[in-house]
């Protein structure tokens, strides 16, 4: 961090949106903090946890040792990830006068290789991912800007602005007009100005509720009452999204103000930032730049000489699927199980320990300082009437890009996967997309050209999730899935409710029966299969109408679901016993072909159910009766011999 | 060790309730399980039953009372790899180490946990072994994996 009376009194100039009278002395630092002006080579590696999983770490050791070695002076940070999981690691490059040029999938064996060329202004253009347009810089001949790329070009990115391009540090935030926007409110805005602002860019909670986030901070200032909390929803237990998680790494301080100015608007005295237990590395960010915003006098008493005083804490969730539900989490924050409440009353006016608290979505609260900042004006001109801005998604699957995305409202789920996302890989047919997590929706193929929306998504009985969107192909079996994501919901259920605990679970073993064969066919199981199959639908509504939570309310939304667009794949389960997708194990079995098997003995060392008989050097076979469809002979097997039996 | 304890306990000087879950973090991330001693002290102390706190603990999935082994396996059971078949490669380390997941092996060496998701899902299935991150894993590379540690364990 550098000095402390020269980050304040850049935070104060920027407050006054002073560009023009701003001194030549502030001028000068914000240009070297933006890194207008280098005197060394910069190097950055991201270091976000996709792109720690890719081998960040090692490439940041490897950098190091190569500057070390060769005894080069150069800075080298860290940053967060540009959001394409696919091209992490990403290094970039920013040599004195020159732009900046990123660089994807640097592995640490590349690095020697990568430096050695670039330092002699040799671009190894196989490597290259793009470089940042400004025309400060003499740019690369021959290598594409960022905002020329189709990932980049698709998107509109205003929570993700400075996701992969600034370090998660303080100094890097402020140098890209941070914290500005919260002083300038709490100097010279009242709590009613905010709300109505944030009223009127009609920006609603993207946590996927969809409720009016102007509305439930005007309720929880219009509640009496003199303590006040404020809570940031960063649960993010949804297996398989990773978007919140993604901006708490890359920009964590653009979080942390959103809170303040939240708090500021409602008069909560704390605020509380939760997160779940698993998200390390995360937590590890955010309470460094809680550390960096306390130190500089952005959080505490009399901030600014405003006279108002914030405490911000962490709260690392213990983690639990439900304590996403907003009742259930305020009765962790106070020590017990994290089982959700009824409501009303809402939190808005008796939340935590009996106050008035405002809950709202990470990504909500990363949208604030913005808006107040542009306007609500600058806000409205993405989405449409009542959906209105930007939405962030992570874009898993069978798709070219794992991404994190950020897209206007109402952009259809087609321009996601194919525009932005790159399309599916090896030319498969796309069959489904599951929207929102397990407690989401899956939609067919055919639907791709629904408008994503709040208001479209409503219209056809669907909740639009937090954002994690899940694409897959004719490699997925549907029923495996349904089955895989009630698993996971019976799994999370906090047992409150009976039907949501029992009924899940009942769901399961009639998921679990359709994707068997049954061991034996005497003892009717055959009939109660039948009995299972036939009560699915019935047993599906009467745990979504029955249940006191979210968790319960959608718990059957995928079993319905794929009941009502893949009926056929269920069908073939149930009637021929066969799983078209090659999935489900239990349905199949395995054959030796005579022609094909040498006799080497690999899969009869392999078979944990001795269902493998043969001698060596003669071809082998399979005793149908004990074959559990494990597959491990399949895999073990060198010469293709082994085939599978429908 | 129960200095230890004692020693994290205190560290929260008030002992009102919702000081009780970051205390039982503290614990979990100092020992690497909860210890029983440490339950009964805290119980005393925060005047809770001990029903009480170890409903607790068994609600959320931070806390556990066994210890984790030398190697401390995280395999990520997401959808995107539940699509890559993580379910198959979280079956086969089970048969292997002869452990259910949330379980540490009789030696010490092993511990099997499940995550929802570790944020990698262009390369799943993923799995960690402590700090050590394993893409795309397959029968193969699993074996190769485990044989590793297996050699490496003290």
């Amino acid at each position: 961090m550098k000095n402390k009376k020269e980050l304040i009194s850049l935070i104060n100039e920027n407050a006054l949106n002073a560009d023009n009278s701003m001194s030549n002395e502030s001028k000068d630092m914000l240009s070297a903090m933006r890194k207008e002006r280098i005197s060394k080579p910069l190097i950055t590696v991201s270091k976000n946890s996709s792109s720690i999983v890719s081998g960040s770490k090692k490439s940041h050791k490897a950098i190091q040792d190569y500057l070390e070695e060769r005894a080069i002076d150069a800075d080298l940070q860290f940053t967060g990830s540009l959001g394409l999981c696919t091209a992490e690691p990403v290094v970039s490059i920013q040599l004195p006068g020159m732009s900046r040029i990123l660089f994807k999938n640097i592995t640490a064996e590349k690095i020697i290789s990568l430096l050695d060329s670039i330092f002699n202004h040799i671009v190894p253009h196989d490597d290259v991912l793009g470089q940042v347009r400004n025309n400060i810089h003499t740019n690369w001949q021959n290598v594409p800007f960022l905002d020329e790329l189709d990932f980049f070009k698709t998107q509109q990115r205003n929570v993700l602005k400075n996701c992969g391009l600034i370090t998660p540090e303080i100094d890097d935030y402020i140098a890209h007009n941070g914290y500005a926007t919260f002083i300038n409110v709490i100097n010279r805005k009242t709590p009613d100005e905010v709300i109505s602002v944030i009223k009127e860019s009609k920006l609603r909670g993207r946590s996927g509720s969809g409720f009016f986030t102007g509305e439930k901070w005007d309720k929880t200032l219009q509640a009496g009452g003199v303590q006040k909390y404020v809570i940031c929803n960063a649960v993010e237990s949804d297996p398989g999204a990773f978007m919140e998680r993604f901006i708490a790494e890359s920009d964590p301080h653009r979080i942390i103000e959103g809170i303040a100015i939240a708090a500021y608007a409602v008069g909560a005295g704390k605020a509380y930032l939760y997160i779940s237990f698993e998200n390390k590395l995360a937590i590890e960010r955010l309470n460094k730049a809680i550390q960096q915003a306390k130190e500089l006098g952005l959080l505490g008493d009399n901030i600014f000489n405003s006279g108002y005083n914030l405490k911000l804490s962490l709260f690392v969730s213990p983690g639990a699927f439900v304590c996403g539900q907003e009742t259930a989490m305020l009765n962790s924050i106070e020590g017990r199980r994290g089982i959700p409440s009824e409501r009303p009353p809402y939190p808005t006016e008796k939340g935590l320990y009996g106050n008035p608290t405002l809950i709202n979505n990470l990504e909500t609260l990363a949208n604030v300082p913005d808006i107040i900042q542009n306007g609500p004006k600058w806000f409205q001109q993405h989405g449409n009437a009542n959906n209105t801005g930007t939405k962030v998604f992570s874009v898993a699957g069978k798709v070219n890009k794992n991404s994190v995305v950020e897209v206007p409202m109402g952009t259809t789920l087609q321009y996601i996967f194919h525009n932005v996302a790159g399309g599916t890989f090896e030319q498969k047919t796309i069959k489904a997309f599951l929207v929102g997590g397990p407690a989401g929706h899956v939609l067919p193929a055919e639907k791709a050209n629904l408008p994503v929306d709040f208001d479209t998504l409503n219209e056809q009985d669907i909740r639009m999730g937090s954002g994690g969107l899940i694409i897959m192909n004719e490699d997925t079996c549907m029923l495996d899935i349904s089955r895989y994501v009630t698993g996971f919901l019976q799994e999370e259920s906090c047992g409150k409710c009976i039907t949501c605990r029992e009924g899940t679970q009942n769901m399961l073993n009639i998921l679990k029966s359709i994707s068997q064969r049954p061991e034996k066919d005497s003892e009717n199981q055959t009939l109660e299969r039948f009995k299972g199959v036939l009560s699915i639908e019935s047993l599906a509504e009467v745990i979504r109408d029955t249940s006191l939570c979210g968790l319960g309310e959608n718990a059957p939304n995928i079993v319905l679901d794929t009941l009502k667009y893949f009926r056929n794949e269920y069908e073939e389960h149930i009637f021929e016993r066969k799983c078209d997708a090659n999935v489900c194990r239990d349905l199949r079995t395995f054959y030796i072909s005579v022609d094909d098997c040498v006799g080497c003995a690999a899969c009869i060392d392999k078979c944990p159910k001795d269902a493998i008989f043969g001698l060596p050097k003669h071809p082998h076979f399979i005793v149908e009766n004990r074959c559990t469809g494990c597959g491990l002979c399949y895999d073990a097997c060198m010469f293709n011999a082994i085939y599978v039996k429908y | 060790m129960n200095d230890e304890i004692k020693q994290i306990i205190n560290r929260y000087g008030i002992t009102s309730r919702d000081n009780l879950i970051p205390v039982l973090q503290d614990l979990q991330e100092h020992f690497g399980f909860l210890p029983k001693q440490a339950i009964a002290e805290l119980a005393g102390k925060m005047d809770i039953s001990v029903a009480k706190i170890h409903g607790i603990i068994t609600f959320y999935n931070q806390f556990s009372y066994e210890p984790k082994g030398q190697f401390h396996i995280r395999i990520c059971r997401g959808t995107t790899c539940h699509m890559n078949q993580s379910g198959i490669i979280l079956e086969s380390l089970k048969n292997k180490l002869e452990i259910q997941a949330g379980q540490t092996t009789s030696d010490n060496t092993f511990s099997l946990e499940i995550v929802p998701c570790l944020g990698a899902c262009g390369q799943g299935p993923v799995l960690a072994v402590n700090d050590e991150y394993y893409t795309q894993v397959d029968q193969k590379t699993l074996e190769e994996i485990i044989s590793l540690y297996q050699n490496m364990k003290q």
